[in-house]
This record gives C-alpha cells, sequence and structure tokens, in this order.
C-alpha cells in the first residue's frame, strides 16, 4: 500500500496524502504535543514546520467545514493534530529558535489541562 | 503644540498624581517575603475578602461540585449547583467529626455522603441521614448541616468569602469595576476553557506583579513579544489610560498596531480569537455600541485588551472575543498556586479549534518566560541586599496592591 495508509488503517482525507510523513506529530493532547516539541531537535522541528506551512492554507480550508465533535472523522481528526502541533512548535521556529526556552520556567511545571 | 504633546503617549503625564495617598516614594519589599505580613495577610486580606473560586461552566447542573482548596484560609470550601438551580458554598466538612464530605475536586454527587460514619446532607446542606441516630443524645439534626461559606456570581464568575459575616456584598466589593464591565459576552466566551496550573516559588504579589505592566515586555518578553505594547509613536510602552477603582485596578493597553504577524500568527487570526490579534472571525464579538463601559473608555483606535485587577489577585484581561485569567493564592511567604486559564467560545469548527490552540500555547510559552523571572526575583529577596523596589509611574497597580493591602489589614485588624 502507499505511505498514506498508516498500521492503524488511519487515511487522511482526499488531497492531504502528503502529510502521511508528519504523523510522528498526530498527537491528540497538549501534554504529548509538548514533549514531542521538546524531545525534538531544532532540525526536526524546523523540518515539520517548513513541510506543513505551505499546506496550512488548504488544511485550513478542509478544517474550516469539519464541525468541532468528538466523533470527527479519523482523517480530519489527524489533520486538525496536526494544525495543533504546529501550533505548539510555531513559538519554537518564529520567536525562540530552540526547542525549549532558554532562561524560562520549566514546563512541565505547568499543568495543562481543558475545561 | 509640537506633535510630542499631541502625542498621548509621549507626554509626561503621571496617574500617580491622581493618588496622593499612595505617594511615589520607593516601596519596602519587606511584605513581600515577611512570615509576619504573610500572617496579617492571611487574617486580614484572604479570609475577609471576595475570591474568585470558579466559573458557573463548572457546575451546570444539579449536583455538580467542585472543591476550591484554600490553605491560607485554613480551608477548603465545596461549591454546589443544587436542584433549584441556586449556588449553595460550605465548609467541605462533615458535622459528626470533622471529617470531609467531599473528597474529589470536581463531580456530580446527588448528596453528600461522609465515609467516616455516613452523615449524609443534601445538596443545600441540610442533614438528612445520621446511621443509628438513636444512639447520640438530644440531636436536632436541623441545626448540623453543612457550614455555610459566602458565595455570590458575577458574569458567571463565582466568589466566595469565608468571612462569616462580610462587610460587603459582593457586589459592593467589585464597586464600579464590576458594573462597568457588565455586559461582557463572558458565557459566550466560556464554552473553551485551557487551563494551567503551577505552585511557583515566591510570595503572591510577586507574581501578581509580574502581570500589571507592560513595560517588562520589550525585554523579559523580548523573542515572544516583542512589538506588541511598543510603537515609534508608543516607544515606551505607556498604557492607553490607568485607574484605581475602589480596591481594584483597570487599564486598557496598547497594542501596536503596525506589529506584523508571524506566519502561524496570520493563519490562526483567519480563523478565531488569539491573545494578540483580538479579532473574531466575524470580526466583532462585542460590537463597539454594546462594549460595557470599562471596555476601551477612552475609545483608542490602539486598543488591544483590558486589565482588570480585582484586589487581592484575581485577573481578568478582555479582548474583543476572548479572555483569560490569573488567579494567585498564597501557599506560604515565598509560595503560591498560581492558576490561569484562557477562555474563547466554542469551537464551532475544527479550523477555529486550531486558531484558538494558537493563542493558547502562546500564552504558555510567555508564563515560561514570566514563571523563571518570579522565582529569580524572590530567591535573591533573600540576599536582603535590596531593602525596596523603585517603581515608575506605570508600575502604579505595583503601589496600588501594596497599599490596598496596608489598607485592608488596618480596616479588619482595626489599626
Amino acid at each position: 500500500m502507499s505511505d498514506n495508509v498508516l498500521p492503524n488503517d488511519l487515511v487522511l482525507p482526499a488531497g492531504f496524502e502528503d502529510l502521511a510523513p508528519l504523523l510522528d506529530w498526530n498527537l491528540p493532547t497538549m501534554d504529548e504535543r509538548q514533549d514531542c516539541r521538546v524531545g525534538s531537535t531544532m532540525e526536526e522541528i524546523d523540518a515539520f514546520y517548513q513541510a506543513i506551512l505551505p499546506r496550512m492554507d488548504d488544511v485550513l480550508d478542509h478544517l474550516a467545514g469539519i464541525e468541532m465533535t468528538d466523533d470527527m472523522d479519523p482523517g480530519s481528526a489527524a489533520l486538525l493534530n496536526l494544525s495543533l502541533a504546529l501550533c505548539e512548535i510555531a513559538p519554537a521556529v518564529e520567536q525562540f529558535f530552540e526547542p525549549v526556552i532558554s532562561y524560562g520556567y520549566d514546563p512541565k511545571r505547568f499543568t495543562q489541562g481543558v475545561r | 503644540m509640537t506633535a510630542i504633546e499631541d502625542n498621548p503617549y509621549a507626554t509626561n503625564q503621571r496617574y500617580h498624581d491622581r493618588y496622593p495617598e499612595m505617594g511615589t516614594a520607593p516601596v519596602s519589599t519587606e511584605p513581600y517575603y515577611s512570615p509576619e505580613y504573610f500572617e496579617l495577610e492571611r487574617e486580614y486580606i484572604f479570609k475577609k475578602t471576595w475570591m474568585n473560586a470558579g466559573r458557573v461552566e463548572e457546575i451546570a447542573n444539579a449536583g455538580d461540585f467542585i472543591v476550591k482548596e484554600l490553605p491560607v484560609c485554613d480551608t477548603e470550601v465545596l461549591i454546589v449547583r443544587d436542584r433549584d438551580d441556586s449556588i449553595n458554598a460550605f465548609h467541605n466538612v462533615c458535622s459528626h467529626r470533622g471529617n470531609k464530605i467531599a473528597y474529589d475536586a470536581s463531580g456530580n454527587n446527588r448528596s453528600f455522603s461522609c465515609r467516616f460514619h455516613g452523615w449524609t446532607y443534601k445538596l443545600n446542606g441540610e442533614l438528612t441521614v445520621v446511621p443509628d441516630e438513636e444512639n447520640y443524645f438530644d440531636l436536632d439534626t436541623s441545626c448540623l448541616g453543612l457550614t455555610p461559606v459566602h458565595v455570590g456570581e458575577w458574569g458567571g464568575f463565582i466568589f466566595i468569602n469565608v468571612d462569616p459575616e462580610p462587610r460587603e456584598t459582593l457586589l459592593e466589593y467589585l464597586g464600579d469595576l464590576g458594573a462597568g464591565l457588565d455586559g461582557y459576552p463572558f458565557a459566550e466566551t466560556s464554552g473553551q476553557v485551557f487551563t494551567f496550573e503551577t505552585v511557583v516559588n515566591a510570595n503572591w504579589k510577586l507574581v501578581k506583579d509580574a502581570f500589571q505592566e507592560v513595560c517588562h515586555t520589550p525585554y523579559q518578553h523580548s523573542r515572544s513579544l516583542p512589538d506588541a505594547f511598543i510603537s515609534d509613536a508608543n516607544p515606551h510602552t505607556r498604557f492607553i489610560d490607568m485607574a484605581v477603582v475602589g480596591y481594584h485596578a483597570r487599564a486598557s493597553l496598547f497594542g501596536n498596531m503596525a506589529h506584523m504577524p508571524s506566519a502561524v500568527a496570520m493563519k490562526a487570526y483567519g480563523h478565531g480569537s488569539t491573545i494578540a490579534g483580538a479579532s473574531m472571525e466575524d470580526g466583532e464579538a462585542i460590537s463597539p455600541a454594546l462594549a460595557p463601559p470599562l471596555v476601551n473608555p477612552t475609545g483608542s483606535g490602539d486598543w488591544s485588551f483590558e486589565l482588570n485587577v480585582f484586589f487581592p489577585s484575581f485577573f481578568l484581561a478582555l479582548t474583543n472575543g476572548s479572555y483569560f485569567t490569573h488567579q494567585f493564592i498564597p501557599l506560604g511567604p515565598d509560595k503560591t498556586h498560581w492558576f490561569s486559564t484562557t477562555c474563547y467560545p466554542t469551537p464551532t469548527t475544527a479550523a477555529q479549534r486550531f486558531s484558538q490552540e494558537y493563542s493558547r500555547v502562546m500564552f504558555r510559552d510567555i508564563m515560561i518566560e514570566d514563571g523563571r523571572q518570579i522565582e529569580e526575583t524572590q530567591a535573591m529577596l533573600k540576599s536582603g541586599a535590596k531593602k525596596e523596589f523603585i517603581l515608575k509611574d506605570e508600575e502604579l497597580f505595583i503601589r496600588q496592591g501594596l497599599w490596598q493591602a496596608d489598607e485592608m489589614i488596618k480596616l479588619h485588624r482595626g489599626h
């Protein structure tokens, strides 16, 4: 099978098959996305950023048509998670130029949740 | 008139002139570490004033409850939605032999039953079940309900006051600041709430002070917020307007309209609200005509958000379409429970959820920059090298917070 079919049979929505190599960033919680940012090199983060940013207009066009519900189709949910991962690493690329903010508070000391 | 005089951000107006009772002298650092002063704050501020304890959405249905831990008040408070939709608050303690009667931070109960001996209370605190009731002596269950705590609601925020006889009602306490913000669409902007919590090794006022001015942003946030609050016309990050209102303080924050959003920020702006951008997908969460009187009261075209500091330690920052909060609950003279939320409308599309995440991450990363400074400052206060802080005019709220703490201690202590 082609690359866009993942081990767990997750299929990205049609037209987004090229994003399959980024699915290591398909992480549903902020904690997981932050762990991935903190555990990645700047090169890895930048590679993800450079790969997804040019596709974001199309991704957001798709997501704008997807209702925000718990039973979102897995392909759209994966696109959303990739978008959320872009949010997580955007400051590292655009503001801080490093995965972990130097001269900063230990990020793991913040308990982050959703209410 | 010169151009400088026409520029409100370049004049050397003095907000301090309006509050001569607060003076202009350097302020003592002692209240930031003194155990003795902390005990005064505990007795005469935190045990006497109204404190935010949550949002109505957290207890939307009958039986929903939250427990607010308040070690500074030597208690924890059980807040519960009753069947008649009212909100009740009690000390979380059984009338029998003092065990707690709610054991989780939140949940839904039909009643509260003590695990120790099974005494059971209705949502209104009435004692309804006493196992082996006949074995007690002269038991009058009608006067053995849970011990109530004063509770009030404003704008969907739940406030409690552990003083058995508060000097003021909640609305009196919130005063003109609460009234001036009435009408902000809190219910609509509380659909999606993200939370951050940490225990920071610093005095609660030091944590609070980190958020009471923006003149630190070009330095401490030189990477995250390099030009958000600064421009050629406003080179020193001056506020649009600031004022002390009753016990509280409020300011309109300048936003640099020439700020160039990053590539990802641009994507986020297109699909919802962000802290810095503060724009809604539909353009207007609050019509200017409907905006509460104390949201951008000067009608400035440079407005970015409204900062409200409710004494002692509840921050409510309002943008056009989202808001964020901080609360600082002391755990000791140099330890604070720091609790923050960023709050948005319920996202209807996945794209809106993306937009909110951008704002949520930036908010956290900015707090990461602040948190380090806060603990470093607290650590160095112990050196005793600096006995005073030097405050400029735009650091008025830091002075006001210290002044108001002194005043409230005097008021409740009687001298």
